[in-house]
């Protein structure tokens, strides 16, 4: 009997092993480490395509990496000419001359953004890491790897593509619940060095436009903690900032790898119809709590959106 | 000492309601001062006072904007009726104002064009501009939550992103960051 349990076991093992795409799982929380640090600190270049929803944009990227430090830039190749340059702490947005600038300009996020502002310890908590084999990818061999939640209620699903020779991203996937593709991110074109970069970004927009942002701390007031309560606290989330400004509550919830903000104000007038836009992997819900406006952005799926709209109360 | 200081805040208070004038608030400081133009009384009279001059400069007739705005409080009083089942509330007091803050931004922005209106415009017109409350006291801002939501979610120490410096019309003499 216990021989025969023995060879089962053997049996199953190997069966395992030899099954494609179920490799044994390096640690997700060192595995974030090096990318990270390969991501920024190598010197890149290539062109990037990012699929939202239905909206595709093309960039040209050459990033220049250094020690603890690195310099970006990106021209969009789609659309209204536009270049960004970026380092840690500070972002400036260059528009050609004639170029239609919004109003209301966004802080534009970088492609491979959420992935480079991984947690390493949360993600190690909260996901588990799967390699799923090796696969060519911008001409270049990457290793594929699946990040899926460790928790029960519905979460959204992620894999990465990791370029073997420079440890640098060249793809991150972001499926729903139900195994849709919401967003992609992915390098059609990828060298590992500097190549081509502009010397000066703007001798190619003379008498550009342009507007810079920079990295600042979060305006915490007292009194602002423990009004506006999640609970329960949706499995892995941590609260990075909570903040209160003129009767307005801002909280960002993270859990290591993808972010949720919520807003909460003062309904002004009628209370306005609850809605949700998707844009890609990012969802926008709003709630209506008495005479208080609360909205959700963040890569949440639905169910969870709804379920966290329903579990903040006022404290 | 606190004549002093009471000096600053009329100072400040005149700069805002200048700023006011001139389109130059974000959405929340011009709710915060219209708090405050419906608590103190000198705040009323200075910006009773600015409209006056910009109705005269432009040749217009003079309106009471606070009769407007007041008017606009009172129909939404009536309309607010929907609030008594949470009055309890210890935050009522605070919903309150801010409702009524959105009802005289809503009477100012009503009254808004008189300031640019051209000398021929009668006062029916300023009359037809006045919307209902309910319909104008909720300005809807789906994209400023996508912006805020992109200041925060791409700092990894708990901080925001914000806009520190542009250039201008002419500018394009600023080195690049790089």
């Amino acid at each position: 009997m216990k021989d025969r349990l023995w060879r089962l076991g053997l049996h199953l093992l190997t069966a395992i092993l030899l099954v494609p795409g179920v490799q044994a799982a390096p640690d997700a929380g060192t595995w974030a480490e090096t990318l990270l640090q390969n991501s920024r600190q190598a010197d890149y270049n290539g062109t990037i395509m990012v699929l939202q929803g239905n909206e595709q944009q093309a960039y040209r990227l050459w990033h220049e990496g250094g020690d603890g430090e690195f310099r970006e830039r990106m021209r969009l190749l789609d659309g209204p000419e536009m270049e960004i340059t970026r380092t840690p702490d500070r972002l400036t947005c260059v528009h050609a001359p004639g170029s239609e600038v919004p109003a209301e300009h966004d802080m534009p996020a970088s492609p491979f953004g959420s992935l480079l502002q991984i947690e390493p310890e949360q993600l190690q908590k909260n996901y588990r890491l799967t390699e799923e084999g090796e696969q060519r990818l911008a001409g270049r061999q990457a290793r594929v790897y699946l990040l899926g939640s460790r928790s029960d209620s519905p979460r959204l699903h992620h894999r990465v593509w990791v370029d073997t020779a420079t440890g640098v991203a060249l793809r991150h996937s972001r499926y729903g619940h139900d195994g849709t593709l919401l967003t992609d991110v992915r390098f059609v074109s990828f060298e590992p060095e500097l190549g081509d970069a502009p010397a000066e970004i703007r001798s190619s927009f003379p008498q550009a436009f342009w507007h810079q942002f920079e990295e600042s701390g979060a305006r915490q007031r007292a009194g602002a903690d423990d009004v506006w309560q999640l609970d329960p606290i949706p499995d892995g989330f941590v609260r990075q900032v909570e903040e209160e400004q003129d009767g307005e509550w801002y909280q960002l919830w993270s859990d290591g790898l993808v972010e949720f903000s919520l807003m909460v104000e003062p309904i002004v007038g009628v209370a306005p119809e609850p809605m949700t836009e998707q844009r890609g992997s990012t969802l926008l819900m709003s709630a209506v709590h008495g005479d208080w406006l609360v909205v959700l952005v963040g890569d949440v799926p639905e169910p969870l959106a709804r379920s966290i709209l329903s579990d903040i109360s006022w404290q | 000492m606190n004549s002093m200081k009471m000096t600053e805040q009329s100072t400040e208070q005149r700069e805002r309601l200048s700023a006011l004038m001139d389109d130059g608030l974000t959405e929340l400081q011009a709710r915060q001062l219209l708090r405050d133009l419906q608590e103190s009384e000198p705040c009323r009279e200075v910006w009773q006072a600015y409209h006056a001059n910009q109705a005269a400069l432009h040749g217009a007739p003079q309106v009471d904007v606070l009769a407007g705005v007041n008017a606009a409080l009172d129909a939404e009083e009536a309309k607010a009726s929907y609030v008594s089942e949470v009055r309890h509330s210890r935050w009522i007091g605070f919903a309150q104002g801010a409702l009524a803050a959105g009802v005289c931004l809503a009477g100012i922005l009503a009254l808004w064009p008189l300031a640019g209106q051209s000398p021929q415009s009668g006062p029916d017109t300023v009359t037809t501009q006045l919307p209902p409350a309910d319909a104008t006291a909720y300005l809807p801002r789906m994209d400023s939550y996508w912006s805020r939501h992109a200041q925060f979610a791409t700092v990894r120490t708990g901080g925001r992103w914000d806009e520190t410096e542009r250039s201008h019309g002419d500018d394009h003499g600023q080195e690049s960051s790089l």
